[in-house]
């Protein structure tokens, strides 16, 4: 029996080998940019502006675009694209709610909203529209802190209320921050007070309201460095964590696909919710599952997205979650630094280094700028290491998150 | 695998293995990323000769993986030795590339792997040509290009050569050398460091059999550089200078001779030849032995004596050798007694430098101890008596050389004048269309200042900038009239020997070919000997020429001369002047100009009619002469069409159907 028709909703080459792979027939949703590669590649597309959203673009003509390739499902791989996946979902289905769902993901002061409802611990968050209100939030803050006179600001966390991960993404420590870091066209957005403890994310796949795999990946500077799988440490919370985690899949009532929720870990065990994404996540991190667990997170995020695909497919598919790591899997994103980007130094130390795997750098003059669709930043390149001890592994990747490659 | 496996990290080892798996199982849409990744790994590789017996016993995988796939090496049949060691040194994913592409035809060579298109003794060729391009990078020297090389990846490059060396014994290059050698001392260039560097590697690196032909015309150079003259064989310069100093006319006589037969066979003049011509200076029976001139020049050098032993006392020293060779050709010429250029040469003889002029001047020659002014003066006598060694070096200038090259054979006054202008003033105008453009004050041409190859004669390195800059400016103000603006810029900037006529083969406006048919007649009528009832060009013609890869891609344009066409051994050829450097350039896959064997003068390369037709983009003529188009045959220009079209042809939409 042919397997279920997915539509891809983003431009993502590993995304479309690995559908290929699998022989599941498919087509990908894209910008009109891509068209002419796809042709060229025989890639089953469809040309679709997803910054367009009118009485003439819109799901309902999407839908009809989609019709002649007999799509059943849809899988968002961008941020920009979740919404879009919600709306088609939605048409397919008949189930107005999961249009409601992807806005849940595509707003973060909605998706915070929706966790403290549901009893998660997040932090004290406001929507704001200039920067007043961002000075009057952290006053507030500096306040419940019974801030002395000399003492510093509470920190405050600027984000956009869309864009994906650490897009946008602001710290301010302090008043004077505030005027000197924002731009009139960061508002309206949300601010949120700093949460305290270790950030780590979680993959999570989802079929039938169940979690059916589920992934630590531990950040190590976020946006900067992260391994697969988790060190002991973190995994010993596995329980705790997966237990937060299923809870978050129920309240937001995910039943198909994956999620990607990023959690704050303290001492004393108090596990924080930050936020939640529902589509691939940045910083290599299915790069690092495939080698840290041996499975295609692709295949899996589309096997997991179909309603019709069995529990014995599932089970065939993901790994033993019993089975010991047999080695760690982490990656270094190597942004240069400011105005020293003439030529590309890899020191002997890193090539000698028994964990070191292989790298994508590349002098800047060969450089080629990343595909705009992409959810992560603009790295210049990363470093992959692999390696049987995670202390070890933490030590290189805090190490070469500061080596400047470009001289 | 090898047993020198196990010297190399695991972890490398490993991750190499996985990632050409995941290459080879990928498909088109991620193997840039592959790549990459393994790229990362054979840098690694390639740090050790170990890493690289590995590498070459996994070529086979690696080349079915699609390493090449897609990429400028895919084609071992289309790749080019000469750009060999340019690549190699380039760093980065270049280098690793090239050295992947090396070990690939080394493990042909071998017969480990097989190719469709190159057998094991094709493999073996490419090699050897590979290393007689790249014989600075097989014998290391002090060269500068060394100093600025990368050490790691110079580290690199040394493996690889180790490999290629055991492979390809030099004893096999030595024919390839010899012949090398010869070809660029036919050509009888200004600038003559090439052939010396070889010529010194041989010195160091070969060892010469007593015997064997390609021994002997090695030797025949190497004595020619390093023992001209029976006085100068074992004697410093110092030793030598004395040695003159007291030798007796016979001893100057046989010194004479001796010299004179190397200058003659090799256009080679060392330090030898300057300092016997110093010292002959005032005796012209000695310095015309010397200079080994023809009647015309012996004359030429009795009526002016004085002149002579005055510019070789102002310009040959040993660091400025090679001007005993253009003055001997300018003699030849008879330049000197041409008022204008032995005006212009006493005035550029007692000129005041530009300060940027004479910096330019003493910072591509640190060796000399001499006068900036001392040296743009001996190449004036290079470049009025060599007007076909000229060469752009690594410069995107051949219009200014192009230029330089057409005034030194017709103009030799106007271009003394243009060389004080600039040496004085570091400044230039030119008219143009009633109104004067100077270097000065216009913007910067193709030449980006400091990119400059400074191996040039120091008349080019003082003119090429300016000339440039204002060719540049011309072609700016002749653009968006609707017509190839070398219709108008060519006459404006060589001068009244460019005739009026002008065809191009392409439409300026659309970018298409709108009557190809028509360009090949017209050329046909004006140049063949069959159709132009036998006349030969008064003038060089500036033309245009397509240059293409050996696949057939448009790579760019090119401005050469044609100087003439002439039937040889029953075939029509055309005579041209290119100033690349080098004459043999490649203009396509089966198209490359010959310097020697065809008749063609020093300097000059040629190339039979209808391959030259089939290259041209643009020509002039006089129009008078173009006489009845329909003269000229179908059946001559149809196979010229059919090249066209099947190489540069394939970048342009064509709006004339072939010509049946």
């Amino acid at each position: 029996m042919t397997p279920n028709t997915v539509a891809l909703l983003g431009w993502s080459l590993p995304a479309i080998e690995s559908v290929q792979k699998s022989g599941r027939p498919y087509v990908v949703v894209s910008f009109p940019d891509f068209e002419a590669y796809a042709a060229e590649h025989d890639i089953p597309f469809v040309a679709w502006n997803y910054n367009d959203w009118n009485e003439k673009s819109n799901a309902l003509q999407l839908q009809e675009l989609l019709a002649p390739y007999d799509v059943q499902f849809a899988v968002p791989l961008f941020e920009e694209t979740v919404e879009w996946a919600g709306a088609v979902n939605s048409l397919l289905r008949d189930d107005p709610r999961l249009l409601n769902r992807g806005y849940l993901f595509r707003n973060k002061a909605m998706m915070k909203r929706k966790a403290l409802l549901a009893g998660f611990r997040v932090g004290l968050f406001e929507e704001v529209h200039s920067r007043d209100q961002v000075h009057q939030f952290m006053s507030r803050l500096n306040e419940a802190e019974l801030q002395l006179e000399g003492e510093d600001d509470a920190w405050v966390h600027l984000k956009p209320f869309s864009a994906a991960g650490t897009v946008g993404h602001k710290l301010l420590k302090s008043h004077a921050a505030i005027d000197e870091r924002t731009v009139d066209e960061d508002f309206p957005c949300l601010v949120e007070s700093h949460l305290p403890g270790q950030e780590f994310s979680v993959e999570a796949f989802i079929h039938g309201g169940r979690v059916r795999f589920m992934n630590i990946t531990e950040y190590v500077k976020l946006g900067h460095s992260n391994h697969v799988p988790a060190s002991p440490e973190l995994e010993a919370k596995r329980p705790r964590i997966r237990e937060a985690t299923e809870r978050l899949v129920t309240a937001f009532g995910i039943e198909y696909g994956m999620i990607h929720p990023e959690w704050f870990l303290t001492k004393d065990d108090t596990l924080s919710f930050g936020e939640v994404a529902c589509r691939i996540p940045g910083g290599h991190i299915f790069e690092l599952i495939e080698r840290g667990h041996g499975f295609d997170p692709y295949q899996a995020l589309v096997l997991c997205s179909d309603p019709a695909t069995s529990d014995e497919e599932l089970e065939q598919f993901f790994p033993d979650p019993t089975r010991k790591p047999e080695s760690y899997a982490g990656c270094v994103m190597v942004y240069p630094k400011p105005g020293r980007v003439t030529g590309l130094e890899v020191p002997d130390e890193l090539k000698e280094d028994p964990f070191f795997e292989s790298h994508t750098l590349v002098p800047p003059s060969e450089h080629k700028v990343p595909e705009g669709r992409e959810g992560f930043g603009n790295h210049y390149g990363t470093i992959f290491f692999r390696g049987s001890d995670p202390a070890r592994m933490r030590e290189l990747l805090v190490h070469y998150q500061d080596v400047d490659f470009f001289a | 695998m090898t047993s020198s496996d196990t010297s190399l990290p695991r972890n490398i080892v490993e991750g190499f293995g996985e990632t050409l798996d995941a290459l080879a199982q990928g498909s088109a849409l991620t193997r840039p990323s592959h790549v990459t990744r393994l790229l990362s790994q054979v840098d690694v590789l390639t740090d050790s000769p170990e890493g690289f017996e590995f590498l070459l016993g996994h070529m086979g995988p690696l080349v079915e993986a699609g390493i090449f796939r897609d990429g400028p090496w895919e084609h071992p049949e289309r790749l080019v030795p000469a750009l060999v060691a340019g690549t190699l040194k380039a760093g980065g994913q270049t280098t690793l590339m090239e050295i992947l592409s090396e070990l690939r035809l080394l493990a042909i060579a071998r017969g480990e792997i097989r190719n469709r298109s190159v057998t094991a003794e094709d493999a073996r060729e490419f090699l050897r040509d590979v290393l007689v391009n790249s014989l600075n990078l097989l014998f290391p020297g002090e060269t500068e290009e060394d100093r600025t090389l990368d050490p790691a990846v110079r580290a690199k490059i040394d493996h690889l050569m180790g490999l290629l060396r055991d492979e390809v014994p030099l004893e096999a290059i030595k024919s390839a050398l010899a012949t090398e050698i010869e070809l660029i001392c036919h050509q009888r260039p200004i600038v003559t460091r090439r052939a010396l560097e070889i010529i010194s590697l041989v010195k160091r690196e070969v060892t010469l059999d007593a015997s064997g032909e390609a021994d002997r015309r090695l030797r025949h150079f190497l004595e020619a550089v390093y023992g001209p003259s029976p006085g100068s064989v074992s004697r410093s310069p110092s030793e030598y200078r004395a040695y003159l100093e007291s030798a007796t006319s016979a001893q100057l006589e046989e010194e004479s001779r001796a010299l004179a037969a190397t200058l003659r066979d090799t256009g080679l003049a060392v330090w030898p030849h300057a300092l016997l011509a110093r010292r002959v200076a005032s005796e012209p029976e000695l310095l015309g032995r010397l200079l080994s001139l023809s009647r015309k020049g012996l004359a030429e050098l009795e009526e002016h004596a004085e002149t002579v032993a005055g510019l070789v006392d102002e310009t040959i020293h040993p660091s400025s050798a090679r001007a005993v060779y253009g003055l001997a050709r300018l003699l030849d010429r008879g330049l000197l007694s041409h008022q204008p250029v032995r005006e212009g040469l006493g005035r550029i003889g007692s000129l005041d430098l530009a300060p940027e002029v004479a910096e330019a001047i003493s910072s591509a020659r640190p060796e000399s101890p001499r006068t900036p002014r001392q040296l743009l003066l001996a190449d004036c006598l290079c470049v009025l008596g060599q007007p076909l060694g000229l060469g752009q070096g690594r410069n995107p200038t051949c219009q200014s050389a192009r230029g330089i090259s057409l005034w030194s054979r017709h103009a030799p006054g106007k271009l003394l004048e243009m060389i004080r202008t600039v040496a004085r003033t570091n400044d230039l105008g030119m008219r143009f269309e009633g109104t004067t453009i100077r270097s000065s004050l216009v913007g910067q041409g193709l030449l980006e200042p400091e990119n400059l190859d400074d191996q040039l004669d120091a008349v080019s390195l003082i003119l090429v900038p300016h000339l440039d800059r204002i060719y540049n400016e011309m072609m700016r103000r002749a653009g968006g009239r609707g017509e190839d603006p070398h219709k108008w810029v060519n006459p404006a900037m060589y001068g009244h020997w460019i005739p009026n006529g002008f065809a191009a083969a392409y439409n300026a406006i659309t970018g298409t070919i709108t009557d190809y048919p028509t360009f090949l007649r017209t050329f046909y009528a004006t140049h063949h000997p069959d159709y132009n009832r036998g006349h030969d060009l008064a003038y060089p013609n500036p033309v245009g020429i397509f240059l293409t890869s050996s696949s057939g891609a448009l790579i760019g344009f090119h401005a050469v001369s044609i100087l003439r066409v002439r039937r040889v051994e029953g075939q029509v050829r055309v005579f041209l002047y290119n100033p690349n450097t080098e004459g043999r350039q490649r203009w396509h896959a089966d198209i490359s100009p010959s310097v020697v064997g065809h008749g063609e003068e020093p300097g000059e390369s040629s190339l039979p009619f209808h391959q030259f037709a089939s290259r041209l983009y643009a020509f002039h003529y006089n129009p008078s002469d173009a006489g009845d188009l329909d003269m000229v045959d179908s059946d001559a220009i149809a196979p010229v069409e059919a090249a066209a079209r099947e190489s540069w042809g394939r970048s342009y939409q064509w709006l004339t159907p072939a010509v049946s």
